[in-house]
Order: C-alpha cells, then structure tokens, then sequence
C-alpha cells in the first residue's frame, strides 16, 4: 500500500538522515551514562564463576585472573596462551594446548574491530578469507571450502540445514554481532564430532550467557556508526543475575545504506535493513545443575543481490529471517560422567527471494522455509583421559512456495517454479566420541570417531516435465535413501618446551548430500540447476602439521594441511533435452564427478617489538585442483579448484597503553592476484565480467586500516576505525561487490 | 534528554518514504535516489502502479554493464580491450563501422555484426545480408 504522504525532494547524497539523527543521540546519551560514573577505575572480572561446569559447547567460562577478561567491564590483559576454545574438542582447552588449528575473536575484538557485521569480525582472522556476494552477505571461506562445506554453528546447534547450496552463501550475516559472545574458528575437517559439512573447518558462534552471581541489573548499549555505507547501528542489552538464576534480553537496529567502493563509486544495491531480538535465562536447579534457555530471532529486509540486479531487473532477498530456541539441561555430575547436558533446539530459516522485471512487467517470488528440530546429548568421562562423548539428531522440514504475477498486483502460484518438490524431508543421526590419552608428560594422543546415519526422502518430481513439456524429459521417482555416514581424527601433540609444541593430525571428514544438491531446480550461483538422483557422500582426507609457540608476550602458529576430496558433489554443466542454457544461464546438475587436491598454509604471530608496541600478521594460502569426469564424453580433466582465494593477510602494527586503556594500531590487509580460475569461475561475472577481453581474474589488492580506541571510563569504551585509507578501489575474490571505500567508523559502547 | 529520544524515535518513523522495490505511482513515492519505474503497456502509456527501484544511468557515469545506462547509451567496458575491464561509463550508442560487441551498443537502426570465434565486431546496417556470423548476445531489459 502507497503511504499518503508524498515524499519530500530526494536526497541530493543517499543517506537516511532518520538514522544520522538518532545515532548522534544515542551516542551522547551513551557518553552521558558512562562519563557520570567517573573516571576509569578497574572493576573486578566477572564474578560469574559460580555456573555449573558449562556443558559441551556451551558459552566459556568466565575468565580465570590472569587471562583476558572479554567483558567490556573487565581489564582486558592478552595471555595468548591461556584463552579457552571449546569447539575444538567440545571440551573446554587453552589455545596453546590445542592440537587443532584454532583461533578466537571475542568480545574485546569485535569491540576493537568496529565490526558492523559477524562475518566483518572474521576479516582479520587467519585463514579465513570473507568472500560477499551482497552487502547482506558475507561467506567464509577456510582452505578453499566455502558454502555448505563450512559449518556455522551457533551456541554449538547446527546453523546449516539441508537447504545449503553449494555456493557461497549469507547465513552467517542472519547473526546479530552485538549478541555475539565470541566467535571459534577451527580450522579443517571437524566432522568428527560436528557432523556433515565441516570439511574445510567449522564456526560456532557464542552467544552472551546470563550472569547467575547475584550482581543485580547489568545492562549495556552500543553504537556504531560507518561512514562508506553510512550505516547506523543501535543495540541494548540489558539483564539482571540473581543468585544463581539471571536472564538476560538484547535488542538490536541496523541500517545499511548503499556501499562506497574505492575511488567514490557509488555501488546500488546494496543497502538493507536488519533487525534482532534474544532472550535467555539461566536458573540453577539445583546445586550442579542448571538450565539454560535462549531464543534468538533475526530478521533482515530488502536485501539486493548486488550482482544480478540491474535498474530494470533487479534481484532481493526480500526476507531473510533466523529463528532459534533451545533449551539445555547440564550437570555437574552424573553418574559416571564428569559432566552432562542434554540440548533440545527449533530453529527456523525464512528466505524469500524476489525478482523484479520491469520491462516484462513481471514479478517471481521463491519462498522457502526450513525449520530444524534438534536433540543433542553430550557428557565427559574419564577413561584414561578425557573421554567427550554424545549424541545427536537433526530433522529438518520444508515449506516452499513459488509465485508468479504482475510487477505490483497479486501473484499466481506457480509449483513448476518452486524450488524442491513438496515432501522432501531430511534427518541426521550420528554418535561420537572424542578422547585424550596422555601418552607421556609432554605426549598426547588425541582420537575421535562418529558414525550415523542420513535419510533424504525424495518424492516424485515432474517440475521440470511441466516445464518443458516439449522435451522428452522423464519424471523422476520418488526415492528414500538411508546413507551411513563415518568421520574420524587422529592427533598427536609433543609440547617440546612449556611455550612451543608441535602436533600432526589426520582428519577424515564427509559432506551428505542434501536435500539442495538433490532437488533444488532453479537459477542458482553460476547457473540453472536441476534435480539429481543417486548421490554419495563427498568426503575429505586431510593431514595437517603445526607448530604454536608462546614464547613470553608472543603467540607464533604456522600450519600446514594437505586436503584431498573423493566423491566431490560438484554442479557440472549438463543440457535438458536439446536446452543448454535456461533464462540466460547454463543448465546445471550436482554429481560425485569431481576430485580435488589442496595445499594450505596458514601463519599467524604476534610479538611484543618495542616498549608498549606489538607487531602482528597473518598469512594464508591455499592451491586447489579439481580432477572432473565427464561420464559422457569419458573425459577427464584438472583445473584449479573454484572460488579459491589468493594469498591473503594482514600485517600491523599495535600500541597498548597501560592495563590496556588505550590502544591503537594499524594494518594492511591484502591479498595477492588470482589468476587460477576453474570453468564454473570463468562463467562468473563476479570474477569474470561478461564483455570483452581476456579474464585475468582479481586483482590483488591492500587497505590500510586504522583503529584507535578507549576505555574512557570503567562503563565506557570508544572505538574509532578508518577503513582503507588510500580509498583503493578493489574487489575480494569472487565476491559481487567492491571492497568498502575510505570510511570512518565507530563504536560507543556504555554500561548500567 | 527523554525528548531528544522520542524526537529521535519520530524521526526514524518519519523515513517511510517507499524503499528498493516498493510498490509506488509516481517518483516521489520512492525514498533516497529511487525513481518510481513503471512497466509500458501493450496498449501504450505506463501501468498505474511499479516499483521503486534505481534509475538508470546518465551519459558518463560509472557503469558495470550496459544494462545500467539509459536509453541510446552502453556501458563503455562492452568495447573491444585486451582484459576484462570491470568498470566503464555509459556512453553514447556507436555510428556504423564503429566496434561493439552486442547489439545494444550501436545506434537503433543498427547491429553488431561478430566474426565467428570473435568477440568484438562492428556496427553494421543490415545483418541478414552479411557473410559475418551474427552473434546476438541476451539483454535482461
């Protein structure tokens, strides 16, 4: 419906001064509270010590003294050696002790960072390259695995469903960041104790727990702000902890406009609008035991597909919507177990993508909503060590829709056009376990094993018979396929001196098929897909190498990974009776066609130089090939691996003032040229434009980022950042969108 | 300081101006640099109602592809170059002779005419009476 009122002139510069208007607001308001209370003073750490022993994947533990305290109250203080992961083993570890390649951003980074979004967190993060296809996007990318061969968890349940597309995808954007706790990145395969999916590594993001220590109303709010795409974010939270119960509410506004590439090119289709709520409560039932409740809602509106949309046919995820709620029941103690926790979830992934054809005067609307139910069972044992074991199951269930009409008016459904046939269904089970075998005082054997089971139900499918009804094109059965599954991993750690260890792995990790490699029928990525049958299990062989060294106020990690996959599902191209190509794009179809090789290595280090001041970088690389069959021509050919990243990193310098009340630094993120390119990327406008010429493919590029910051006041903490700095115009690899012009922005974030 | 919320507040309110692909009847339904694009009738004028969406480029601005320029102009990266170029400006439509690689970059009574295992070719007049392959590249519009 039209609003009444007629909108005044135009900006004569884009940009929603409502939010202009109330982030200044907000910010002096915040400056107000956190000034009154006074000078800086050191606030004991967080006293929330007194939870039961956190459950498998659970949120960390409140920081020890002595390590980094990542809540904004605490004295942040880096003792590289000492921060606790816990997806690594789903038990909590130091970093050091990890034999895993493994990294952290907690709260202080994301605060230092001035991220805007999840995946902006990860920029800087070793191995983890963030690739956009849109402004409301944002994939990682780890050894050359993107899409649904990463898993995002969050709060240790799956955020992939079986809806996954092969493609780089958005989900990891549907996060609210000012929610997020901290973020893990295990780097290579993690199905042994994950599951599907986590071939080239896993992100769980933790979300902030209740305080239960009796500390009264707690609450904060934050600002940022960014001048390249003159957003504006607004985000409370606010909680009370009683004696051992707490809840704890968050809410959260964003505003993305158009994004500023470099050189002032002004990019269209790009801004959105997200919104974000969560709840939580945390209640100790009884001594040692205690339940955890969380719902967590995201919505964003009107994002772009920036790479397909043009002034007169223009693409929108038109809703993209994340919902989830669980409920996790852990003890202390329990029989024979050290510890215990039983998890149910519902999560729920909403995604409408609307396309607008003005000169047709048409209108194409994809619905699909899959919501997830989940039973984890988790516990500890000592048996010769520490012995994680547990169980899971997933069920996901589908809703979809298609519709067709007019440019505005109603729309007519349309089921040729509906992504998966009505009726699929998906269902996950595995148990596994993870143990730690001392073998010696510095020797450690650590060893994991899952097995389960996959049932994909696929029901007949004509879509593509209604379609095409002149094609002598077949009906395709309904099928119910019930796929064993198995993933393991072997480590050894030797911890040559108390600060340098080393450790050499072997990981067998799997990707099921899922329900869109079988049956989504529709333009996707590079091309039009088409249903497939009779798929197996990719799966990945990778052994790894590293060293990590902690010499005193130094964190040094290099690791090498050498990654082969059998089986890869891949999208080759394929023809539909004497149909090539679909509405412009080629006709493609997943198959086990495809193997791939890739060499990773990945280095990260951090030291102090000279008095206050620190040097860090990271490098990272990864070289792929991919060896296709193409059963009908019996041909086989090798070509580089697709989407893989160039060399990429950052290099910088940091200054920390006293107990860390100021810092600043400065780096230079990079990546070099990619010029391998496979097939499937040379038919990609994100890499390859389609006009004229040789495709070199991207570029290399650097930014200058600088980033100074501020604990003002025990409640207030100011974060400046200038992005790019020399306003280079650049393009991350295989992404839709052009790199963030010169920018400013901030963070304001104040306490109760 | 409450009042300068509850202003702040109406103020975000108050941007209910249409957004990307709102359903408006005139450009000033539409917010921010967004014109109101209506489809054209088969029987001639514009339908009542379209949808906000981002005009189409003027001569010399930036384009990515050439569906992006307004009528009569193409996006400059569409000639002939040695690399892919990402970026050019929307230029005006090319005279007969003149390079193009699609038939959007020539003047409307003209095609582009490409050799076959060519990319780029010339604008000519009449494609039906020329030895040269033509190669009708799709336009989205």
């Amino acid at each position: 419906m039209l609003s009444s009122h007629e909108c005044p002139g135009r900006r004569a510069t884009p940009g929603d001064g409502s939010t202009q208007l109330v982030a200044p607001v907000l910010v002096a308001l915040i400056l107000a509270l956190g000034l009154a209370k006074g000078a800086y003073a050191q606030v004991p750490a967080d006293p929330d010590a007194a939870d039961a022993a956190p459950p498998a994947s659970a949120a960390p533990t409140p920081p020890a003294e002595g390590e980094r305290d990542t809540t904004l109250e605490g004295t942040p203080e880096l003792r590289g050696n000492e921060i606790v992961i816990i997806s690594a083993a789903q038990r909590d570890e130091p970093v050091f002790q990890s034999p895993r390649a493994v990294s952290i951003v907690d709260r202080v980074d994301l605060q230092e960072r001035a991220s805007r979004t999840t995946p902006e967190a990860l920029l800087d993060e070793v191995g983890v390259f963030v690739q956009r296809t849109n402004h409301g996007g944002g994939s990682p990318i780890i050894r050359g695995q993107f899409g649904n061969r990463i898993l995002l968890l969050v709060d240790g349940i799956r955020l992939n469903n079986s809806s996954f597309r092969q493609g780089t995808n958005q989900y990891l954007n549907t996060i609210d960041p000012l929610a997020v706790d901290r973020l893990e990145v295990v780097r290579g395969p993690g199905s042994a104790l994950y599951g599907s999916d986590a071939i080239g590594g896993l992100i769980n993001v933790l979300t902030e727990r209740p305080r239960t220590a009796g500390e009264g109303v707690y609450g904060s709010a934050r600002v940022v702000g960014a001048s390249m795409d003159r957003s504006a974010q607004l985000g409370t939270r606010l909680g009370w902890a009683g004696d051992g119960v707490g809840v704890l509410a968050s809410a959260s506004y964003r505003h993305f406009g158009d994004l500023r590439g470099g050189d002032g090119y002004d990019q269209p289709f790009t801004g959105y609008e997200q919104w974000s709520a969560s709840g939580s409560g945390t209640i100790e039932v009884k001594p040692g035991q205690q339940l955890a409740i969380s719902v967590q809602a995201d919505a964003q509106h009107g994002v772009p597909r920036s790479d397909r949309s043009f002034p007169l046919d223009f693409r929108v995820f038109s809703v993209q919507e994340r919902q989830l709620g669980y409920a996790r029941y852990s003890v202390a103690r329990l029989g024979p177990f050290r510890r215990a926790a039983a998890t149910v979830s519902y999560g729920r992934q909403h995604e409408r993508q609307t396309r607008y054809r003005v000169t047709r005067d048409a209108r194409e609307e994809d619905d699909l909503a899959v919501a997830t139910f989940g039973v984890q069972l988790g516990g500890e044992l000592d048996v010769a060590g520490p012995l994680v074991t547990g169980a899971e199951l997933y069920v996901d269930q589908f809703v979809m829709d298609a519709a067709s009409g007019p440019l505005s008016g109603a729309l007519t459904a349309d089921p040729t056009a509906i992504r998966y046939p009505e009726g699929v269904g998906h269902l996950t089970t595995a148990v596994f376990a993870h143990h730690e075998l001392a073998l010696a005082p510095r020797w450690k054997l650590l060893s994991e094993l899952r097995l389960g089971a996959i049932r994909i139900r696929l029901p007949t499918d004509d879509r593509l018979v209604q379609q095409f009804p002149d094609e002598d094109l077949p009906v395709l059965p309904a099928v119910t396929d019930v796929v064993p599954v198995y993933a393991a991993s072997v480590y050894a750690r030797w911890e040559v001196t108390p600060w340098a260890a080393v450790s050499a792995g072997a990981m067998l990790g799997f990707r099921a098929p899922n329900i869109d490699d079988y049956a989504r029928s529709g333009a996707e990525g590079p091309g039009y897909q088409i249903p497939s049958r009779s798929l197996d299990p990719e799966r990945a062989l990778s052994g790894e190498l590293g060293v990590k060294l902690a010499p005193r106020g130094a964190d040094i990690s290099a690791t090498y990974a050498y990654t082969t996959i059998v089986d890869a599902i891949a999208r080759r191209v394929t023809s539909l009776g004497d149909i090539t190509t679909i509405d412009g794009l080629r006709v493609l179809q997943s198959g086990n066609t495809d193997s791939a090789r890739y060499h990773s290595v990945e280095l990260a280090a951090m030291a102090p130089v000279w008095q206050r001041f620190s040097a860090f970088g990271t490098f990272s690389w990864t070289r792929g090939a991919q060896r296709t069959s193409d059963p009908v021509a019996m041909t086989t050919t090798t070509e580089p691996t697709s989407k893989t990243p160039p060399p990429f990193g950052t290099i910088g310098v940091r200054w920390n003032a006293q107990a860390t009340r100021w810092f600043g630094e400065g780096l230079l993120r990079y990546a070099l040229d990619q010029e391998r390119l496979s097939e499937l990327d040379r038919g990609d406008p994100r890499i390859c434009p389609e006009v004229p010429g040789a495709c070199r493919g991207t570029p290399g590029w650097a930014v200058l980022v600088v980033r100074a910051g501020a604990r003002i006041s025990s409640r207030l903490r100011v974060t400046l950042a200038v992005e790019n700095l020399t306003d280079a115009s650049y393009r991350s690899h295989a992404s839709g969108i052009q790199g963030a012009g010169r920018g400013v922005s901030g963070v304001v974030e104040g306490t109760l | 300081m409450i009042r300068a919320m509850i202003c702040a507040a109406i103020a975000l309110c108050a941007a209910a101006c249409a957004d990307l692909a709102d359903v408006c009847e005139r450009d000033n339904d539409c917010g921010g640099d967004l014109v109101c694009h209506r489809a054209e009738l088969d029987e001639g004028g514009l339908a009542p109602e379209g949808v906000c969406g981002y005009p189409l480029l003027a001569r010399g601005e930036v384009c990515a592809v050439t569906d992006e320029c307004g009528a009569d102009l193409f996006c400059s990266n569409d000639l002939p170059s040695q690399v892919k170029q990402r970026f050019g400006r929307c230029v005006d439509v090319q005279p007969a002779g003149a390079p193009c690689s699609r038939d959007e970059n020539c003047a409307s009574d003209l095609v582009c005419a490409v050799p076959e295992q060519a990319e780029t070719g010339s604008c000519v007049a009449a494609p039906a009476e020329l030895a040269l392959t033509e190669v009708a590249r799709g336009s989205s519009r």
